[in-house]
């Protein structure tokens, strides 16, 4: 996937691309690029960024689950926080990819604005309570070890 | 805790520095995610060998896990605060502890299983 697609548009600032863009903008010879022209990846892209983490959680959330809790109240905790996390990565994802429909042309005409504050909140808050289920049953296991 | 009073603090950014500074949130946390997983992975293989150090690599692996996921909010909520208000994005210093603790929990259990 190529961004390098991007048409000339007289007089406006390149704002520079997302930070690690290949090609420098401006620079070639004799050419005039425009970042402000983004042919759709950038939420395209977004979109497979949250299918990997989708993905990611599944393994998490596997590993995780399969962790003695020994105690009803644990289980149900942990099983909680890990439906809770894929429920919310999946759905992340999902809007994510409805939103690569929808914004293309937004995003082009500058009037979209990413605004995931709360699913990211969401997200990573859960993440922290999966790790605490996490190290609950480690210390369940090795209490029982010693 | 409201997440959303961010966005009522500066502009609205160009979308697709928000869009790049979502999927770095998102780099952040899959790698919180597989060092927890892993640190859950770890627990779940020990035997009774060894127990102590096991018991240390895994409680230090969810410790990073734990970490790089507070590091994912935050480094996205101090991006997307920056990008609003104009102001240089600072990577901050949670990413080079999380990379020596990470250096020291490798070498130490190396060095563990050796002796």
């Amino acid at each position: 996937m190529t961004e390098s697609g991007v048409r000339e548009s007289g007089g406006r600032r390149s704002g520079g691309g997302e930070p690690g863009n290949r090609e420098p903008i401006g620079r070639g010879a004799g050419t005039r690029r425009s970042a402000d022209h983004d042919p759709g990846a950038q939420p395209e892209r977004t979109a497979l960024s949250w299918q990997r983490t989708a993905l990611a959680s599944l393994i998490l959330v596997t590993v995780v689950s399969r962790g003695n809790f020994e105690r009803p109240i644990l289980v149900a905790l942990s099983a909680l926080v890990c439906v809770g996390l894929s429920v919310v990565v999946f759905r992340g994802w999902l809007n994510a990819q409805r939103r690569t429909n929808n914004w293309r042309k937004a995003i082009d005409d500058g009037r979209a604005a990413p605004r995931p504050a709360r699913d990211i909140f969401m997200v990573a808050s859960l993440t922290i309570a999966v790790g605490i289920a996490a190290l609950v049953s480690i210390a369940i296991k090795f209490a029982s070890l010693v | 805790m409201r997440p959303d009073r961010l966005y009522e603090t500066g502009e609205d950014p160009d979308p697709r520095f928000s869009l790049a500074n979502e999927r770095t949130f998102l780099a952040w946390l899959r790698t919180a995610m597989s060092f927890l997983a892993v640190g859950a992975a770890v627990a779940h293989l020990a035997g009774g060998e060894q127990a102590l150090l096991v018991v240390g690599v895994s409680l230090a692996l969810v410790l990073l896990g734990l970490l790089s996921a507070l590091q994912a909010w935050r480094g996205w909520h101090r991006n997307e605060r920056a990008l609003r208000t104009d102001e240089p994005v600072r990577m901050g210093k949670m990413p080079f502890v999380i990379l020596g603790v990470s250096v020291a929990v490798g070498v130490s259990a190396i060095v563990g299983l050796l002796l």
